[in-house]
Parts: structure tokens; C-alpha cells; sequence
């Protein structure tokens, strides 16, 4: 199954801003809202960097998991969409989501919210493919015409590419080294290249958010297992789950992203990324919230929801049996 | 920058005009702090002739060095800190507009070729 993914060389973007337009005019974005932003950190510095950033469609989305009305739902392609006539406008997922993705048109007074849009990868929404709905809604269905996002395709220097991940080393690799050996100037400096920082950085994000989902996992089915025993030995059981929890505690400790990583690189752009917390630039839209290329929000959730929420449930489950 | 030219087409544009809304001066950190600017805000830019005198907002960046300034020439349609929206013929004024760097540039000229100076001139920049 297709993984759709965007991937954006930050030593490629040249802020040229042609994506930001290409969407809005593939999908009749109105005024205030972009679905796609270009941040350009270290401006005027040595080791300027520019970014095009949208919704990364992530596997394990945040805004998703904090959406108290469900209406988040990912495609076969892995696209990460949402239903514009569920959403309540709540904004939880603004906060949720590391990437600033989710925006909102102000609807009233008191700056009170809309629905929340966002990049659809060019997939449209829930209505059906190619419908005059669903082109209201949410924009363009390129996908199901199988083309790829406007965004992608319109990249002069190739920086910003679409594709599935499976193949987007392999299909980044021919589209950088292809527009390398093109003539049109300055649009290619090198055949081959390293991973870029910003791959680094999120293969060793999905490094960091693998092992809290396993000791979830562990929680859950103990707390289980203790449910069924409980009304024939409630004091032994409570004591053997105490001595349970301290035992995957402890593997689940260990788990944690703290020594352990495979590649020095990405060691030390995990270590900048959680020092900085929040990774900010410039920009040219007018809102200085676009300007933050990553906010803390979606790692601190994820921090607390994965480990610290279920801790907290534990004990207090086995506190209240205790009691009873 | 989003503007082509003098930027009245890409201006007109909504598009490229959520971009960039406002005409703008870039000035260095160092000066900008000698002369109490904040980034973001509007200062009045003073040109070597003839009182000239344009209102913009300060971009406050290390892109240019001390001592120097840059304006893009992409903005029309105010007039030393007056908009001039009014004065468009109806339904034909862009959806932004800003301070003309023209305004402040001299009426220099290369004595041999007789070649205009519009690109480069002294100037003066203060917190409005």
C-alpha cells in the first residue's frame, strides 16, 4: 500500500514561495488561510536554510488522536484527511500538531473559529472523488486523477517532492540528480547528496516516538488481565499487578530515547530539537505563528499521552481497588 | 519577493498579494537598535534630495550589512506616508499598496551616457 509523503530538501528551497501559490490557486484557498508556508531560519546568517512546510500526513497523527469529534481519517494512501462537516472549529488539533498544520478562517466575532483546513495532499475530502462538493470544501482531487500535488510538481529546484515513502529515496534521489544534469541554471548543485538535515531530523523523530506506543500497549493489556481476576482475589491480585506495573516499568524506562540511537547525526538533531523546543524563522505571511517551523505541542502531547496519562490511570486503578 | 517589475499586475494579484502586504526596508540589526526600530514596525526613510521622505516597515535582518539598507521597488500608490487609493481609476487599484522607492532615489545621472541612477542613493532612517 502507497504511504504518500512529502519531503522538502531545506538545501534546495530557494523561498521562492511558488508552492504557497500553487496551492492556493489549485484549491481556491481563501485569503488569511495557507495551507503551506515557507519558513527561512537563520535569515541573513551563514547557513540559511528554507522550508516549505504543510501537514506531513503523519502515520500516527496528533491531531487526529485530540480530535473529540473524529473527524480525522486516513486514506489507503496514508493521506490524512479530515470531514469539513464534522469538524467544530474546537482548534485542539492547532495545538496538537507539531507542524502548524490546521488553520482556520474567522467566521464571527471574538475571533471565533471555522472549520479547520488543511493540506489534503491534493486529495480532496470525504465527498466523492471529483465532485463540485468536495471541490468547495477542501479544493482539488489531483490524487485520484493520479497526479501528484501542485505544491510538488510546480517546485523549480525540485526541493519540495511528493511521493510515496517507500519509494521517495529512490524517486528523490533521480528527481535531484535529474534536475541536476538540466540546463536551466542553478537548479541543481550536486548528483548526489547526503540525507538532508531536516530527513535526519525526522528519521530520528519516528526513532523517539517508537518504543512510548509499545509500553502503552503493555499497560493496557495488564490492566486487562487484572479485571478478570478481580472478584476472586482482589488483594492478591492488587498486590501481584503493584509488582506487574513495577516490572514493565522498568523495561519501559529503558525503552525511553535516551542513549540509544543508531546514528550520531541524528543523536545530536534530536538533542537540538528538544533544547530549542521550538524551532522558529521568518516568513513573509502576516501571522508570526506561521513562522515556527516546530512547536513543542506535539511532542509534549505525545510525552503525555503516551506515558504520563497511562501511568496516572494505572495507579490510579490499583489505588482505587486498594481502597475498595 | 513575490513582485515582478513595478508590480502593479503582481500586486493586483490576491494570491501573491497575501505574501507581501506592505513595502518594506530591510536594515541591519545594528542600526536598526542605534535608532530604536523594532522589526515589524513603520519608519519614515529620508532621501538626499528635495525633503523626500517615504513611510514603510522596517525588516530588521542580517541580510544586509551595517550602514546599508535595501528596498524593494515593487510598491506604488502612497505618497510620503499618504495612500493615494482614491486617486486610482475605479475598480483599477492593486489590492496592496505601498511607499514608491522613487520617491527617494536622486535625480543623478552618469554625465557620460546620460544613464539614470535609480538603484542606488543615500538615505535616512528614523522610528515614525
Amino acid at each position: 500500500m502507497a504511504r504518500m509523503k512529502f519531503l522538502c530538501d531545506a538545501d534546495r528551497c530557494i523561498e521562492c514561495n511558488a508552492c504557497v501559490t500553487a496551492c492556493k490557486n489549485e484549491n481556491e484557498v481563501p485569503w488569511g488561510i495557507n495551507r503551506r508556508r515557507v519558513v527561512t531560519i537563520n535569515d541573513g546568517k551563514p547557513g540559511e536554510r528554507s522550508v516549505s512546510m504543510a501537514c506531513m500526513h503523519c502515520t500516527d497523527a496528533p491531531c487526529a488522536a485530540v480530535c473529540p469529534v473524529n473527524c480525522f481519517y486516513t486514506t489507503a494512501d496514508a493521506v490524512v484527511l479530515h470531514s469539513k462537516d464534522l469538524c467544530i472549529g474546537c482548534g485542539y488539533c492547532f495545538y496538537a500538531c507539531p507542524f502548524g498544520a490546521p488553520q482556520y478562517p474567522k467566521v464571527g466575532n471574538f475571533g471565533s473559529r471555522g472549520k479547520m483546513d488543511k493540506c489534503t495532499f491534493c486529495a480532496g475530502g470525504p465527498e466523492a472523488d471529483g465532485s463540485q462538493a468536495e471541490y468547495d470544501k477542501y479544493g482539488a482531487n489531483r490524487l485520484a486523477e493520479g497526479k501528484l500535488p501542485l505544491c510538488a510538481e510546480m517546485c523549480s529546484t525540485k526541493s519540495l517532492l511528493a511521493a510515496t515513502a517507500t519509494s521517495s529515496r529512490r524517486s528523490t534521489r533521480s528527481a535531484w540528480s535529474s534536475a541536476a544534469t538540466a540546463p536551466a541554471p542553478g537548479a541543481g548543485r550536486r548528483p548526489t547528496r547526503k540525507p538532508s538535515r531536516l530527513e535526519r531530523s525526522q528519521a530520528a523523530l519516528r526513532h523517539s516516538a517508537a518504543p512510548p506506543e509499545l509500553s502503552k500497549r503493555e499497560e493496557e493489556q495488564g490492566g486487562r488481565g487484572m479485571a478478570k481476576w478481580q472478584a476472586q482475589a482482589r488483594f492478591i491480585i492488587g498486590a501481584l499487578a503493584l509488582m506487574l506495573v513495577v516490572a514493565i516499568g522498568a523495561p519501559a524506562s529503558a525503552q525511553q530515547p535516551s542513549s540509544v540511537n543508531p546514528t550520531a547525526s541524528s543523536v545530536k538533531e534530536d538533542q537540538l530539537l528538544n533544547q530549542m523546543k521550538i524551532i522558529s524563522g521568518r516568513g513573509t505571511i502576516p501571522d508570526a505563528k506561521s513562522y515556527n517551523l516546530e512547536q513543542p505541542a506535539g511532542r509534549s502531547w505525545r510525552e503525555f499521552s503516551q506515558v504520563t496519562l497511562p501511568w496516572i490511570g494505572a495507579i490510579a486503578i490499583l489505588e482505587s481497588w486498594r481502597c475498595w | 519577493m513575490e513582485y515582478e517589475g513595478g508590480g502593479e499586475e503582481t500586486r493586483s494579484n490576491k494570491w501573491l498579494a497575501e505574501l507581501q502586504q506592505d513595502m518594506f526596508i530591510e536594515i541591519n540589526p545594528a542600526d536598526a537598535s542605534e535608532r530604536g526600530i523594532k522589526d515589524g514596525a513603520y519608519v519614515w526613510v529620508t532621501g538626499a534630495e528635495l525633503d523626500s521622505k517615504a513611510r514603510m516597515k522596517a525588516l530588521v535582518t542580517e541580510r544586509v550589512g551595517k550602514g546599508v539598507t535595501w528596498c524593494p521597488f515593487h510598491f506604488a500608490g502612497w505618497f510620503q506616508g499618504v495612500d493615494q487609493r482614491g486617486n486610482y481609476p475605479k475598480g483599477a487599484d492593486p489590492i496592496v499598496l505601498g511607499e514608491s522607492v522613487n520617491t527617494l532615489t536622486t535625480y543623478g545621472f552618469d554625465p557620460v551616457t546620460g544613464m539614470q541612477e535609480p538603484k542606488a542613493t543615500l538615505c535616512q532612517v528614523r522610528a515614525a
